[in-house]
């Protein structure tokens, strides 16, 4: 009698039932914020996301499609809003993207107000949310073993050239950490990444004896530093990473506005994306002039 | 004899993808105030009710569309979904309310705009003002007593700020028997609270026969002298005569808003209009209401 066994080769994949593309895409209006008055030349700024592509972007002013009027700045979120011929008053604008297989995603309709000013004085920019009675997290520098990154910094989106006045960080410290000094860098803008140095400034932290630091660090241009376009204010150490040193703070990601950037121990600098749609931003705002 | 058994079956294969497991449904989402129309003063407290068959990630709110006011951000990523948002940075006017959820998935849901006015109470000075929680047309008419043993009905005011009622405007009319008492037939009270009346303030009757016949609007006139009255207050009606046949007939709209401001008082308590008769409808009172000069206001008035 001969009993023979052998194993054949793993069965074929079942297959699948869901189509590639699952859900519609989402569409945020980032900028323009409400509220603040809709000039000549504004900046829109979108959020978009869809697990397939985006075939198609529709801007909607009052209701109506109005492709003339927005440049790209940026493809594919950034954009250049002409918006001179609007009537002084309240107008409505909505952004309406289709996917591939023609699911569609609308942002919320956004209400402004038409000024027929241009933008001038003083005006802060900040992206971060600050949501009362709601504790801002705080990540240490250099990464440990809750990250992997060197740096923290914002991207800004002025609605044209302006002069940079200050920049404020919030900072971190307990009093028994090591003294440090860490480096507020302002760059230029390519393809949404920090590209050419500004300027650097070098901030010192010692050990002063009254306790944690829990509060914004602020550097101010006395001459104003010119900005042609987006800049990044960004934070990083000067010194050899050393344990306990400085934490920055950073809103929770919920707005996940996408202005929040992190520096990668390997130097590249990415958006700051911690999962599950949260994308914080750290605690650095900027007073411009226009 | 030669057997030869032999077996050569693999492993099965990786399963395919199916919708087991994958969150296509979005949540459910609802704004739970503030209330359409209402009108709101130096603070605007948003909530929502969110619901997901896995979990919300985050609630958005936006004034106007956008998250972001002044230096807050509405963003709420656990439950209460709620946010109390200073109008410092917000011009005073109409403005629309709105909110979106997320689930864990990315799945999104965003509920219905809601118009509010938003003002700053600082502004009011030396000013009189109609505060009025109605859409002003008659569609519903109350009559005490009633087979629900209601006594009075009442209205929850909430003024910008301390002031001065002057006078209010109902809807009113009633059958009262003996036509030749000069007993008052109606009267109205003013009590303080929070969520509804617990402590009498003023109290005034109607004159007789102010009231009378079909429901019409009846002005009635407060006392100058009487006490500012500070943050919210109620104002409550009832039928001062009981003979038999006298009846008390108040007006109300359809509730298009409800504003949840109107209730009624029986044998049990304070209740709202909604709990017991399964009507939203909102009592037609229409309140002058006056603001004293704020001290600095040099402006005339």
């Amino acid at each position: 009698m001969i009993i023979v066994g052998c194993e054949g080769d793993p069965g074929s994949p079942g297959q699948n039932r869901l189509p590639e593309d699952r859900y519609p895409p989402t569409v945020e209006i980032i900028l323009p914020l409400a509220g603040k008055p809709l000039y000549d030349q504004s900046v829109v700024e979108l959020s978009m996301f869809d697990d397939d592509t985006i075939a198609r972007r529709e801007f909607l002013v009052d209701g109506v499609e109005s492709n003339a009027s927005f440049s790209v700045r940026r493809a594919p979120s950034l954009f250049s809003w002409d918006a001179s011929t609007l009537l002084p008053g309240r107008h409505t604008l909505q952004m309406k993207v289709t996917d591939a297989t023609g699911k569609v995603g609308e942002s919320s309709l956004l209400y402004l107000l038409r000024s027929d000013s241009q933008p001038t004085g003083l005006q802060e920019l900040r992206y971060f949310a600050d949501s009362t009675g709601v504790e801002s997290t705080k990540w240490k520098l250099p990464a440990d073993s809750t990250g992997s990154f060197a740096g923290l910094g914002t991207r800004f989106t002025p609605d044209k050239p302006c002069l940079l006045r200050s920049v404020s960080v919030k900072l971190y410290r307990k009093a028994s950490w090591r003294d440090t000094r860490l480096f507020l860098d302002i760059y230029t803008e390519r393809n949404a990444l920090p590209d050419s140095l500004l300027y650097r400034k070098v901030i010192a932290l010692r050990g002063d004896g009254v306790g944690d630091i829990n509060d914004f660090a602020v550097s101010t241009f006395r001459n104003g530093l010119p900005i042609h376009g987006e800049f990044f204010a960004v934070v990083t150490l000067a010194d050899d990473a050393v344990r306990d040193t400085l934490a920055i703070q950073s809103d929770d990601g919920g707005w996940a506005n996408g202005h929040g950037m992190m520096k990668t121990l390997s130097g590249e600098w990415r958006t700051f994306d911690v999962g599950r749609g949260r994308k914080p931003n750290p605690l650095i705002f900027a007073l411009v002039e226009y | 004899m030669v057997i030869i058994l032999g077996g050569c079956r693999g492993p099965e294969g990786p399963a395919g993808i199916d919708a087991q497991g994958v969150d296509v449904l979005p949540p459910t989402l609802q704004l739970t105030e503030p209330w359409p129309l209402g009108q709101y003063w130096d603070r605007l407290v948003i909530g929502a009710a969110a619901v997901d068959n896995v979990a919300v990630d985050r609630v958005i709110f936006t004034l106007d569309g956008s998250p972001a006011v002044g230096p807050r951000t509405m963003v709420i990523s656990s439950p209460p979904f709620r946010f109390s948002l200073p109008l410092a940075d917000v011009p005073t006017g109409w403005h629309f309310v709105g909110a979106r959820a997320y689930d864990l998935a990315g799945n999104l849901t965003e509920a219905a705009p809601r118009s509010v006015w938003l003002g700053h109470s600082a502004t009011l000075s030396d000013t009189s003002t109609t505060i009025a929680y109605h859409n002003g047309q008659i569609g519903t008419i109350f009559t005490i007593p009633d087979s629900l043993r209601a006594e009075a009905f009442w209205v929850r005011i909430t003024p910008a700020k301390g002031g001065d009622l002057r006078s209010v405007v109902l809807q009113l009319g009633g059958v009262f028997s003996d036509t030749t008492s000069d007993t008052a037939e109606v009267g109205v009270e003013l009590w303080t609270g929070t969520t509804i009346p617990t402590r009498l303030g003023t109290a005034m009757t109607v004159p007789a026969g102010v009231v009378k016949g079909e429901v019409k609007p009846v002005e009635l006139f407060f006392a100058d002298e009487q006490d500012s009255l500070e943050g919210e207050f109620f104002i409550v009606f009832d039928l001062k005569k009981s003979s038999l046949g006298d009846t008390l007939r108040i007006g109300a709209d359809r509730g298009a808003p409800a504003w949840g401001r109107s209730g009624f008082r029986d044998d049990g308590g304070w209740r709202l209009i909604s709990e017991r008769y399964g009507l939203s409808v909102n009592i037609i009172a229409s309140l002058d209401f006056y603001y004293a000069r704020v001290a600095g206001d040099t402006t005339g008035g």
